[in-house]
C-alpha cells in the first residue's frame, strides 16, 4: 500500500487481506441455532452438532425473545464442561440478529475496583435492553471522482482526499485514516456511487454509475447499476436505529463544564438519571416515538457470582424493564459464593426456583466427530481419515476442548514435515507433546514428593482442589508449551 | 434554526471585548441561541443548537458567521476539506446576505432562484462544480416564505473569489429586527451605568 497514488487500479489482492479481519474464536463456528422453520433442530447446521433437546428448548426461548414475550424471565443452562453450553448461548445471539442487544459477561467480570457489583450488573442489565428511535443523521451521497491515498514515508499514518459529485456539484472531502481504511476495505473505486454516514463514518455502496457502465469488463454479474445523486452532496436522513439503555445513560450521564475533566466515560451512574431516563423513555413510548427492545444478557460461569448478586438478581427480574437473563454453569451441587451453604449449580434455592433449566448432555462419539471436523474446516486443517478417528478417540477419553486444541497444534507439525493433511503421526506426535490433564493428574500424584511446598500437610489442598479442577484444563497447555 | 414553534425565550446580554454577547434559551427543550454584535446594527455572528433526541449536547450550527476552525482535528472521519466553496450567512440592515467564498468562476456561471414549492433558494453553477439549496431561517422563524422577494447575485473577481447573494427583507421582518435593537440598546445601556460590565483591574 505504498505507492503514492490509488486510483480505480487498487488491486483486488490487497483488499481480500483486509476483509478478513475476524480472528477465529473457540466458538467462531457458530452461526445460528441451527433450527428449521418449525423449530426443530437439524442435526448438523449452522455449526451447531447433536444437543437436539437443548436446542429445541432454546428454539422455544428465542421464539418467545422474538415475541416479546419473556421479559424478566431467566433460563439456565447446565451441563458439564465441554458440552456446549457457551455454544448455544453465541448460537441464540446469531439467531437473533444484530438489532437485538445481545450482551455476554462473564460471572467474573463484576468484580472490579472501580464500581460495584450491583452497578456491574445493573450496567449489564441496560445493556441489554434496546431502544428503537428515530435520529437524524447527516449523510454524504455522491459518485465516486477520485480517490487520492498518500501515506507518509516512515509513520503508519494515512491521509487522503475523496472527491465526491452528483449530477450538480462537486466536492473534495479530507479523510482520516480510520476512513482510508474502510474505503480499502468496501473496495470503493471510481465509479462508485456510495453513502457515508457522516457521524459514525460507516459507508456503503449503493451501486456502479450508469455513465461507467460502458468501462471495460471489470464489472462482475452482481454489479447493480444506479443514477448518480441529483442536488446536494449532504442531506438528510432520517433513521431508525437501536441504541442501549446505558448508552442513553452515559450520554446523560456526562459532568457538564470543567468537571468533566475530572470524571471519566466510565464508572457508577446516579440512580436520579437512571429514573429521569426511565421516564423520557416511557413518554417516548406513549407518544409512540420509540419501542422497547428486550435483549438477552447472557452471564457465563455464573458460580462466580457472590450471594448478594443473586439476591440482586431475584429482585432486578421482577422490574418490567429486565431483560432475558440466560445464564451458565457447569458446577454441580457447590458451595454458594459468599456463602457456607451448598447449593445445585452454586445457585441458590429461591433464583434456581425463578430459572427455567436446560440442561446439556455429553455429546457421543458420533457428534465428537462431527464437532471436530467442523473445527477443522474453521482452522483449515486437512485432516485424514484415520487422524480424524483418533482424534475422536482422544476426546471421547480426555475431554473435547483437548482435542480442539489439538487439531492446529498437530497441523504445524504436519506443515513441518510438509505434508498436506494431518495424519495420524502428527497427532501421536502432539498427544506425546501436550499432556491432558488426566496423565498430568496421574504425573503429580507420582512425582508429587519431588515439587515445592510438599513439606505442607495435605489439609489446605484438599479444600481448593474440586475449585481449581476444571481451570486446570485450561492451563495445562500453556505450562507444557515450556516444557517443550 | 428552521423552526416557527420554539416559543417564549429567555436572554441574557453580555460585554465581551467590546461585544455585545446576547445569549437565548428556548422553552422548547435544549434549544439555545447566541449572537455576537459588533455596533448595534453589526451582527458578527447568529449560532444555534439543539440537544438531540436522546439529550446530547448537539453541534453549533452557524448561521451567521463562520465557525472558527477547531484546535484539535478528531481523526478518523470525513470533513469538506478547504479548498471547496464555502457558504456564509452574514447579515445587513436591509437584506439577507450569504457569502459563497472559494468561487473563481465567472460571474455569467451563477444563478439562483426561488423554488416555490419547498420555500428554498437555490444557486446553481453553470460548470456544475457548486450547487446549494438552502431556506432563510429568519423567515422559517417568522413563519413566512420566500416568494417575491428580489434576489441578487454577484461576483467579485479579482483574487477575491466571491459570490455575494442578497435577497431583500420584507417589512415585516425590519420592523421585529428593529424592537429587538431597541430592547437590545436598552440592555447595552443599563450595562454601561450599572456597572454590568465588572472591571477587573
Amino acid at each position: 500500500m505504498s505507492d503514492i497514488k490509488l486510483t480505480n487500479q487498487t488491486s483486488t489482492a490487497e483488499v481480500r487481506e483486509l476483509t478478513r479481519l475476524e480472528r477465529i474464536g473457540a466458538h467462531s463456528h457458530i452461526r445460528g441455532l441451527g433450527l428449521d422453520d418449525t423449530l426443530e433442530p437439524r442435526d448438523v447446521s449452522m455449526g451447531m452438532v447433536g444437543q437436539q433437546a437443548a436446542r429445541r428448548a432454546t428454539g422455544v426461548v428465542y421464539k418467545m425473545i422474538q415475541e416479546g414475550k419473556i421479559s424478566g424471565r431467566a433460563i439456565l443452562l447446565a451441563g458439564r464442561p465441554g458440552t456446549g453450553k457457551t455454544a448455544i448461548a453465541m448460537g441464540l445471539a446469531q439467531a437473533l440478529g444484530e438489532d437485538t442487544p445481545f450482551t455476554t459477561i462473564a460471572g467474573s467480570e463484576i468484580f472490579s475496583l472501580e464500581m460495584s457489583k450491583t452497578e456491574a450488573l445493573t450496567q449489564a442489565f441496560r445493556r441489554s435492553i434496546g431502544v428503537r428511535i428515530m435520529e437524524e443523521t447527516e449523510i454524504i451521497e455522491g459518485e465516486v471522482v477520485e480517490i487520492q491515498i498518500d501515506s507518509a514515508s516512515g509513520t503508519s499514518d494515512k491521509s487522503g482526499r475523496l472527491t465526491l459529485c452528483t449530477t450538480e456539484m462537486e466536492t473534495v472531502y479530507d479523510l482520516g485514516s480510520k476512513m482510508i481504511e474502510s474505503l480499502t476495505k468496501e473496495g470503493v473505486t471510481a465509479g462508485d456511487v456510495v453513502s457515508i454516514d457522516k457521524a459514525s463514518g460507516r459507508i456503503m455502496k449503493l451501486g456502479r454509475s450508469f455513465t461507467r457502465s460502458r468501462d471495460y469488463d471489470a464489472t462482475g454479474a452482481q454489479t447493480r447499476f444506479v443514477q448518480c445523486p441529483e442536488g446536494e452532496l449532504q442531506k438528510r436522513k432520517e433513521v431508525v436505529h437501536v441504541v442501549s439503555l446505558h448508552e442513553i445513560d452515559v450520554i446523560n450521564s456526562r459532568q457538564q463544564g470543567f468537571l468533566a475533566l475530572f470524571a471519566g466515560d466510565t464508572g457508577e451512574i446516579k440512580s436520579e438519571v437512571r429514573d429521569q431516563i426511565d421516564g423520557k423513555v416511557a413518554e417516548w413510548r406513549e407518544e409512540g416515538k420509540a419501542t422497547i427492545v428486550p435483549g438477552v444478557l447472557f452471564i457465563d460461569e455464573v458460580h462466580m457470582l457472590d450471594m448478594e448478586c443473586f439476591s440482586w438478581l431475584n429482585r432486578a427480574l421482577e422490574s418490567d424493564m429486565a431483560p432475558v437473563l440466560v445464564i451458565a454453569t457447569n458446577r454441580g451441587i457447590a458451595k454458594i459464593r459468599g456463602t457456607n451453604y451448598k447449593s445445585p449449580h452454586g445457585i441458590p434455592i429461591d433464583l434456581l426456583d425463578r430459572l427455567m433449566i436446560i440442561s446439556t448432555s455429553p455429546y457421543s462419539e458420533a457428534e465428537t466427530k462431527k464437532i471436530l471436523v467442523i473445527r477443522c474446516e474453521e482452522e483449515d486443517v486437512e485432516m485424514a481419515d484415520d487422524a480424524l478417528d483418533l482424534l475422536t478417540r482422544i476426546a471421547m477419553e480426555t475431554s473435547l476442548r483437548y482435542a480442539i486444541h489439538m487439531i492446529i497444534a498437530a497441523s504445524l507439525c504436519a506443515t513441518k514435515r510438509k505434508a498436506g493433511e494431518v495424519e495420524i503421526e502428527d497427532i501421536k506426535r502432539v498427544y506425546s507433546l501436550f499432556v491432558d490433564v488426566k496423565r498430568s493428574t496421574q504425573f503429580l500424584m507420582e512425582y508429587q514428593k519431588e515439587f515445592m511446598f510438599n513439606e505442607l500437610d495435605r489439609g489446605s489442598e484438599s479444600e481448593e482442589g474440586e475449585e481449581e479442577s476444571e481451570e486446570e484444563d485450561e492451563m495445562e497447555e500453556d505450562e507444557e508449551d515450556g516444557m517443550d | 434554526m428552521y423552526r416557527s414553534d420554539l416559543g417564549r425565550g429567555t436572554t441574557t446580554a453580555i460585554k465581551v471585548s467590546g461585544r455585545l454577547r446576547v445569549q437565548t434559551t428556548y422553552e422548547v427543550s435544549g434549544v439555545e441561541m447566541v449572537e455576537e454584535w459588533s455596533s448595534p446594527t453589526s451582527l458578527l455572528s447568529r449560532r444555534w443548537r439543539e440537544a438531540s433526541a436522546l439529550g446530547k449536547d448537539g453541534e453549533w450550527e452557524w448561521e451567521i458567521g463562520v465557525r472558527p476552525p477547531a484546535r484539535v482535528e478528531a481523526g478518523g472521519e470525513i470533513k469538506a476539506s478547504d479548498v471547496n466553496p464555502q457558504f456564509i450567512g452574514r447579515d445587513s440592515e436591509d437584506k439577507f446576505v450569504w457569502h459563497v467564498t472559494r468561487c473563481p468562476w465567472p460571474e455569467d456561471n451563477y444563478s439562483v432562484s426561488y423554488d416555490g414549492e419547498r420555500d428554498e433558494f437555490v444557486l446553481r453553477t453553470g460548470n456544475r462544480k457548486y450547487y446549494k439549496r438552502w431556506r432563510v431561517p429568519t423567515l422559517v422563524r417568522m413563519g413566512l416564505g420566500g416568494e417575491g422577494l428580489e434576489v441578487r447575485v454577484r461576483w467579485m473577481g479579482d483574487g477575491e473569489d466571491l459570490v455575494v447573494i442578497e435577497v431583500e427583507k420584507n417589512e415585516g421582518v425590519k420592523e421585529e429586527e428593529r424592537r429587538r435593537r431597541k430592547e437590545r440598546e436598552k440592555a447595552a445601556e443599563g450595562m454601561e451605568g450599572g456597572g454590568g460590565d465588572c472591571k477587573q483591574s
